[in-house]
């Protein structure tokens, strides 16, 4: 299972500033939602919950091998915002709306069932960067029995990408924790951090034989670069297809060969 | 215009929306406008309504995905203007 995130900040001025343009609404919106904004109570909402949504789905889209490059319009997002497509994939989506903070948080998921959220604010001039990381650490420390000092967030470099590298992964003793991906966000006072468990439902326990119960998620011809070097997590998961003979149930089956 | 011309605009049109100032303060062609110059996603469409203002050309979406750099977002516009 593979998630991405975004956070919206409201009220941050060059927030405000450009979803008053025609042209930046144009830039983002697909015509079918361009017709579902002309019809929303409050578009400027509205217009920042399509683009942290897209922006949540786009996360998700490289971890899967795609490349939806600059071209928010060719993710196109469900009126209900509860799905996001590009081109033959269909992702799962959750907005959320805290009138009372004035942001907008999108998570976008392979699977149906929201991922673990987590949206903070921040002091004004925080390292914004360091705050998510710690925030992912903090909540996924109780969930993996361990202390948040244990856990490490890491990019690895990837040429190519819009900023260098690839997505963050999660360590702890310096390897991968398994069945776990993660997103990190942060805009203007806010920073969010999701991860969602794979199919073994508990976060951090190497995937069991499931019999009747697997599914396969995500079939890859090879591992992402972001999960093959990571120690344990891609040997655990073929320990597991072969624990479960033919039926395999692991967010990530790496076929050989 | 000559490319240090187009250097010079296109510093002037990151500027509001930059975080490291350091780094505009050193800005080279290689500069990465995300994570040299830390310009956020919602920001970086801005840049390029402001590209297409400024230099009065169109760009297109997949021109948009090859600007990574300041240098990408200058040969672009040494190319459409």
């Amino acid at each position: 299972m593979y998630v991405g995130n975004d956070v919206v900040d409201l009220e941050e001025p060059d927030n405000a500033r450009a979803v008053r343009r025609d042209r930046f609404r144009d830039r983002i919106c697909a015509p079918s939602e361009r017709d579902a904004l002309a019809g929303a109570g409050d578009p400027a909402v509205r217009l920042w919950c399509l683009f942290a949504a897209k922006e949540a789905a786009y996360k998700v889209l490289v971890k899967l091998g795609r490349d939806p490059g600059f071209a928010h319009r060719r993710l196109v997002v469900s009126d209900a915002m509860d799905e996001v497509r590009f081109e033959d994939v269909v992702l799962h989506l959750h907005v959320d709306v805290d009138h009372a903070r004035g942001l907008v948080h999108a998570v976008a998921s392979t699977h149906p069932e929201r991922p673990e959220c987590a949206v903070r604010s921040v002091d004004a001039g925080a390292d914004e960067s360091r705050e998510c990381r710690r925030l992912l650490s903090e909540t996924f420390a109780p969930l993996l029995g361990c202390a948040a000092s244990d856990l490490r967030i890491e990019r690895a470099q990837r040429p190519g990408t819009w900023d260098g590298y690839g997505p963050p992964v999660l360590l702890r003793a310096g390897c991968a924790v398994p069945d776990l991906d993660v997103s990190l966000s942060h805009d203007g006072r806010f920073v969010a951090a999701v991860g969602t468990c794979g199919p073994s439902g508990r976060a951090g326990r190497a995937p069991q034989a499931l019999g009747e119960s697997a599914q396969a998620v995500g079939v890859l011809d090879a591992a992402p670069p972001w999960l093959g070097d990571r120690c344990g997590a891609e040997s655990r998961a073929g320990d597991a297809a072969r624990d479960a003979g033919d039926r395999v149930g692991v967010a990530v089956r790496v076929r050989r060969g | 215009m000559t490319q240090q011309e187009a250097i010079d605009k296109v510093v002037t049109i990151l500027k509001p929306f930059v975080r490291n100032t350091d780094a505009l303060a050193s800005v080279a062609m290689e500069t990465s406008i995300l994570k040299d110059l830390k310009v956020n996603s919602a920001r970086l469409v801005d840049v390029v309504l402001e590209i297409e203002d400024t230099f009065g050309i169109e760009v297109k979406d997949e021109d948009a995905d090859k600007v990574k750099t300041v240098g990408d977002a200058v040969q672009l516009i040494l190319a459409k203007a």
